[in-house]
């Protein structure tokens, strides 16, 4: 560096003097160095050089002068190099990187419009710009631009002729093997060429400074800055395109919305959405998820997700492949993933990849990170509801981290300190806590260990105390086999559980628990046997344990019968393959086939009822009795996973599936929205599975280097046996709970379009849905139909959804984001009248979901400030201030009824109907 | 609960911020009604018990109405699974009784035929009686758990069980008020006097009908335990076992259907928990128009084998030398005073407006003292006619 600026200020100084030496060298070396051979010159003769070390390769050459002049011996050396030289009086040479440094400017210089090609009048090491005022026209860029800049052959201050020839080739950074049709465009002039199918290129370029931009489709294009000096060579090699761009909110990778065979996938990046507005200032990955197309829930507040007109219990969640049962804090204000542990989530909403299995609508596939295995560093983040700490410690450096994280709430002690008597009493906290350690074993083999726990506690009452907690582990371990071949062991555990516990002291206190608990093996192997395929396969085999329910009195007195529900055990397990096959440049399948068998396991009673009729006691037949581990029953069948997708051009692709699911866990649940005492109930003799399929076809769409992404998808999904409740049934502790429940058909459509603007101060996207959601309840008995039989709208069908995501840049330091949501509202049965019967007043409702609450609207606002970037500060901090709801809007949660005192109330509830500030601190170090 | 928060204070809570989460805001608010929906309801139970069968017929109302309108000048009639048909005449508007006694029998279905003034007609499906069923034993026994009181409960055979009750009952209790007095003040002339009473205000007897649902399927249990089912709870600070007390309780052996459907209108009406609610939805009875399917009719017609059994107890039987329960209302012996600062009743006026009894005369300055009327009148809270069933 300092040599540079040295060298740049004496280039200034001696600007303009006359190159001219007759001197003569008399020198002879044999495997010498350049730098040893300019040191011998300035030994023997009083020349000095002025050079940047770097310059002088270390190549040797052997030669022998006598008597020849310097500028004989230099043009000799450099014969095979890219350096220049300059000899200046004072018998001073200054040797450049391919420039030529000109003592005289060429005629007409000054007379020639700023704008018009100088490219090869003068080429400066860039470093110097600086300097040389007059010469900066065309170079601005290039002290802003971090774009690496290549300096191609050398030039020859005696040729004219204008044009070089530039080849090269293009590999690809992983497989090595030559990228073909590689688009290479010279910037400012029309000239491009692209690669042939070994990865070569030639084109002729004018000298001078070029951009030269390379793209190809699941390439990560790049720019590179090029000062031609003369013929030379520029290679390429390419990453595969998955790098996020910096600007991007959310973004799926470059080229691969339209590139990837499986359509209707999300990828959220947690480190990118801190700029989108979050209630109570939480990053949330899974709220995130929510402004896309095609995943909505059922109401403010409400935890769970609806994927595409499907139920809340239809989506796998799964955290570095374990299962989460209820990823929500709060009732779903707050999701119970860690923003600040996780990497990323992919959703796949329309074609589920074969080896994920057992959930209808959807997977969301979230990835913790990886802990820093170089230096100890962490995160923190202060806010008015949580607080929130991450660790990342190496374990040994760069090979094996560990990563911790941990939030909680203080909301209890914020509750405590209020005057108000009721909310004194009243509790409201939860905490999660994650840890990861990652050892990589050595080049080809990888562990990855996972434990997380989270939990909940609150109170609606201040006599019963409610907590749920989710528990996971996982552990992965990855080999390689070959270049080619590659597998992961995966064993996770997961349980889910809940409480109520309800202490009046009274006769009535008791104890009410859940839990259902799952492990699985899996393994899962990748072979590449060719550039064209690609084969996932594997198998993986369940283990679901429940304990549906028991009950227990709390004190001696309490008069509460103790029930405990007898387990419930199920096997789950599932064979896979897939192949992503490029058929031609075009047109790509991926094909996948999945055979998924579920056996229900005793120990249990079971019991059988008439062939047809509605279940209940009548209709009772008999009761069976199934030893531990016997088989009860099996259910089962072949999945597949089909998706094709072909390019209509080279920016816009069509892509189509077709997707058949099973289901063998359902929820019970008589809410709307997903509520913590919501059981997981197993298949079993008189549960069937669900089952779904679903076809999709979309359009997918760059626009101006995927400046803009566009996509129209449409998909047509019907389902059977989806479980919903007889009006007023009773669900937790039945023992006979398929007296309860109905199994119906399902059916949901919709289009979905999105349009992204990835680049830019201003970015975000712009989504729209239209999506019905219609279930069917059509039993023989009138017991068994709910609205006659008909089709009727789901809890949550919300035919209109706009979300408006967008975020602007003032400059790196601020930038002010905004979200706009427009929900139709969520369907409801609604009262429609008052009546007295027996001499007490009812009323009476329209059919299941036959009205709609008034459509949900909200804006919200947040303002981001990140600290300056100075490098050997402590930490890198960043504010966000964000306030949720700026209309103020009351978007009603639920409208209800009750009875009071013979007479018939109508609540509404909203959960924020005012505009919310929060600020919250992070920090980095 | 939380629904009961004002709006006032929900908007201190969100200022809270932390607090806002729990305690989200729930107001009350008056339902629009342009979402009314007439509909008829018919209340029909027939029961095997031979005499004029009642039926009626009213329509729903809007939320801010609190009376059903009648449905008048219908034309009722009940034919049975032989083509018997018995006809209702309208009594009062709504109100609609059998020309002739009948009761259910035995192994016969019955169906409700209803053609409004309007023309539009009803039906019900064919329903049939269900099975007699007596009650095996009607028992009262004293609770001394956390909850004291006494219990009527039925007993029942091992032939009952899995059988579908609903148990209704009417309970008469003898009313004694603290304070009564065989002396009453009276006027002789402008001047307030105490004389003998002139109408017996002692002991009077009240019923009151039960309004709740109370349905019970009798489960066989095991051991040599006898099912029992307790149909009436009364507490022990209740005052209507304070004497003498009998229950008739009648013991209504129905269809699963009826079952069924009543178990969803009781449920229909319990509190929920607010913050996530379950899903309310119309359930049919087996009442419905012949013209249009998708129209909304409300109500049940019942068929019921009917039983009942009595029983009378008193208090001295089950706590015995042990205090009363404490009186319907405070009866605090206060002097009337002829001259009272304004807005306090004087004597005069008290008496003209019937609401006190006497109590005593004070010892030195002759000033009367008296109680509230209920503490000294027994027919404010029943009558004083002796019922026909009433045994001492």
């Amino acid at each position: 560096m300092r040599l540079v600026v040295v060298f740049c200020i004496s280039l200034n100084f001696y600007w303009g003097f006359a190159q001219k030496d007759s001197d003569t060298i008399t020198l002879s070396f044999e495997g010498a160095s350049l730098k040893e051979i300019i040191t011998d010159i300035q030994e023997i003769s009083a020349y000095k050089f002025f050079y940047v070390d770097e310059w002088l390769d270390s190549n040797t050459i052997s030669r022998s002068y006598n008597g020849v002049s310097l500028v004989y011996v230099l043009n000799d050396i450099f014969e095979d190099t890219s350096i220049n030289y300059h000899i200046m009086q004072g018998q001073k040479v200054i040797l450049t990187q391919g420039s030529v440094i000109y003592d005289e400017l060429p005629e007409g210089f000054f007379r020639l419009p700023q704008g018009e090609s100088l490219d090869s009048l003068f080429i400066s090491d860039t470093k110097t710009i600086e300097v040389l005022p007059i010469l900066r026209i065309k170079e601005e860029e290039f002290t802003q631009n971090k774009i690496e800049v290549v300096r191609i052959g050398k030039e020859n201050s005696n040729s004219t002729n204008r044009l070089a020839t530039l080849t090269g080739y293009a590999i690809n950074t992983n497989t090595k093997n030559p990228i073909s049709d590689l688009a290479l465009v010279i910037g400012a002039t029309d000239k491009g060429t692209t690669t042939n199918s070994q990865g070569f290129y030639s084109i002729e370029i004018p000298m001078g400074v070029h951009t030269i931009e390379v793209s190809a489709l699941g390439i990560h294009g790049v720019q590179k800055k090029v000062i031609v000096y003369g013929d030379g060579q520029l290679n390429f090699e390419l990453d595969e395109s998955f790098e996020v761009l910096d600007e991007v909110v959310v973004e799926a990778n470059r080229d691969r919305n339209i590139e990837q065979t499986i359509g209707g996938i999300l990828k959220i990046e947690v480190k990118e959405i801190k700029n989108i507005p979050m209630v109570l200032g939480e990053r949330d990955i899974l709220k995130v998820a929510t402004t896309l197309p095609g995943i909505t829930t059922a109401g403010e507040g409400a935890s769970g997700f609806n994927v595409r007109g499907g139920n809340t219990d239809q989506n796998l969640i799964l955290l570095d492949h374990a299962v989460l049962y209820n990823p929500s804090h709060f009732f779903g204000l707050f999701s119970a993933i860690n923003p600040f542990t996780s990497n990323s989530a992919d959703i796949y909403k329309g074609n589920i990849p074969a080896e994920y299995g057992g959930r209808l609508s959807s997977v969301f596939d979230i990835r913790t990170k990886d802990g820093n295995d170089q230096n100890f560093s962490g995160e923190a983040s202060i806010g008015p509801i949580t607080s929130n700490l991450t660790l990342e410690t190496p374990i040994i450096k760069g090979k094996s981290s560990f990563l911790i994280g941990g939030r909680a709430t203080y909301s209890k002690w914020i509750l405590k300190s209020l005057k108000e008597e009721s909310l004194k009493n009243s509790e409201a906290s939860f905490f999660d806590i994650i840890g990861k350690y990652k050892h990589k074993i050595n080049e080809n083999n990888g562990l990855k260990l996972m434990g997380y726990y989270s939990k909940d506690a609150f109170n609606i009452t201040t006599d019963s105390l409610y907590s749920y907690s989710n528990r996971a582990f996982s552990m992965e371990w990855e080999h390689k086999f070959n270049e080619r071949s590659r597998g992961a062991l995966i064993l996770t555990n997961s349980q889910y559980k809940f409480d109520i516990e309800f202490n009046g002291n009274s006769v009535n206190d008791f104890n009410l628990g859940y839990s259902i608990d799952e492990t699985e093996f899996k393994l899962k192997m990748k072979y590449l046997p060719e550039n064209t395929h690609s084969f996932d396969y594997g198998f993986s085999g369940k283990l679901y344990r429940v304990e549906p329910g028991q009950i227990e009195p709390l004190a001696g007195e309490s008069v509460v019968e103790p029930i405990v529900l007898p387990k419930e055990k199920g096997l789950e397990t599932a064979l896979f393959i897939s192949d992503d096959f490029e058929i031609t440049k075009k047109l790509s399948v991926n094909a996948g086939f999945r055979y998924s068998l579920y056996a229900a396991l005793g120990k249990s009673l079971q019991r059988i009822y008439e062939n047809g009729m509605p279940r209940n006691e009548n209709t009772l037949v008999e009761t069976q009795e199934f030893e531990e581990n016997e088989v009860i029953k099996t259910y089962g069948g072949p999945e597949a996973r089909v998706s094709a997708r072909y390019f209509l051009t080279p920016d816009l692709s069509v892509k189509a599936s077709y997707n058949n699911t099973y289901q063998y866990v359902h929820t019970l649940s008589n809410n709307t929205t997903v509520s913590p005492t919501d059981t997981w109930k197993l298949s079993d003799l008189n549960i069937k599975p669900q089952r779904a399929n679903q076809f999709a076809l979309g359009l997918h769409k760059n626009i101006n280097e995927n400046e803009y992404e566009l996509s129209l998808e449409g998909y047509y999904k019907r389902s059977n046996n989806i479980l919903d409740y007889k009006t007023g049934a009773d669900l937790l502790l039945n023992e006979i709970v398929e007296t309860n429940v109905l199994q119906g058909q399902g059916k949901s459509y919709g289009a979905e379009f999105l349009v992204r603007k990835n680049h830019g101060k201003l970015n975000g996207w712009l989504g729209y849905t239209y999506a019905r959601s219609l279930i069917q309840f059509d039993g023989t008995a009138e017991e068994e139909q709910i609205n006659n039989g008909n089709f009727f709208p789901s809890n949550f069908d919300k035919p209109h959804d706009i979300s408006l995501v967008t975020n602007y840049k003032f400059n790196k330091r601020f930038s002010l984001s905004a979200n706009f949501v427009y929900q139709t509202g969520r369907p409801v049965t609604y009262p429609l009248g008052n009546y007295v019967y027996e001499g007490i007043e009812y009323t009476f409702y329209s059919d299941r979901n036959g009205f709609r609450i008034p459509d949900y609207y909200r804006l919200d606002f947040s303002f981001n400030i990140e600290g300056n970037h100075k490098i050997k500060k402590f930490a890198h901090s960043f504010w966000n201030i964000s306030i949720y709801n700026v209309l103020g809007r009351n978007n009603p949660y639920s409208v209800f009824f009750v009875t009071e005192a013979g007479q018939i109330k109508a609540y509404k509830s909203s959960i924020f109907s005012i505009p919310i500030p929060t600020i919250t601190y992070n920090f980095k170090f | 609960m939380a629904f009961q928060e004002s709006k006032r204070r929900c908007r201190t809570i969100v200022l809270i911020l932390a607090a806002c989460a729990m305690n989200s805001c729930v107001e009350s608010f008056e339902p629009k009604t342009e979402i009314f929906e007439d509909a008829l309801i018919i209340e029909a139970t027939i029961t095997n018990e031979v005499k004029q069968q009642e039926i009626l017929l009213n329509r729903a109302f809007r939320f801010e109405e609190f009376v059903p309108v009648p449905e008048e000048n219908a034309s009722v009639i009940i034919i049975d699974n032989l083509q018997n048909q018995y006809s209702f005449q309208e009594i009062t508007p709504g109100k609609y009784l059998s020309v002739l006694d009948f009761g259910a029998e035995k192994g016969r279905s019955y169906q409700l035929l209803v053609t409004t003034s309007s023309g539009v007609e009803y039906a019900s499906e064919p329903t049939f009686t269900p099975q007699t069923s007596e009650i095996h034993a009607l028992k009262a026994s004293r609770i001394d758990n956390e909850e004291e009181g006494m219990s009527i409960f039925v007993e029942y055979n091992a032939s009952q069980t899995s059988t579908y009750y609903r148990y209704k009952y009417e309970e008469t209790y003898q009313i004694i008020p603290p304070d009564w007095n065989s002396q009453m003040l009276a006027y002789e002339g402008p001047i307030i006097v105490v004389k003998a009473r002139e109408r017996d205000e002692q002991i009077c007897y009240k019923t009151d009908v039960s309004k709740n649902i109370i349905l019970n399927i009798p489960q066989e249990s095991n051991e040599n335990n006898i099912p029992r089912f307790p149909v009436r709870f009364v507490q022990r600070s209740n005052y209507i076992i304070s004497h003498r007390y009998s229950i008739l309780v009648k013991q209504l052996a129905i269809s699963e259907e009826s079952y069924n459907y009543l178990e969803k209108l009781s449920e229909s009406n319990q509190d929920e928990n607010v913050f996530s609610q379950t899903q309310p939805g119309f359930f049919r009875g087996n009442v419905y128009s012949k013209s249009n399917s998708d129209e909304r009719v409300l109500g049940f017609f019942h068929v019921v084998s009917e039983s009942s059994e009595r029983l009378f107890f008193n208090y001295q039987d089950f706590f015995p030398d042990e205090p009363l329960p404490p009186y319907v209302d405070y009866c605090n012996p206060f002097v009337a005073r002829l001259e009272t600062p304004q807005g306090v009743p004087n004597i005069h006026e008290l008496i003209a407006a019937d609401a006190i009894r006497y109590h005593s005369t004070g010892p030195n300055f002759g000033e009367f003292f008296v109680v509230p009327r209920i503490c000294g009148d027994c027919t404010v809270l029943g009558a004083i006619t002796v019922p026909d069933f009433w045994e001492e």
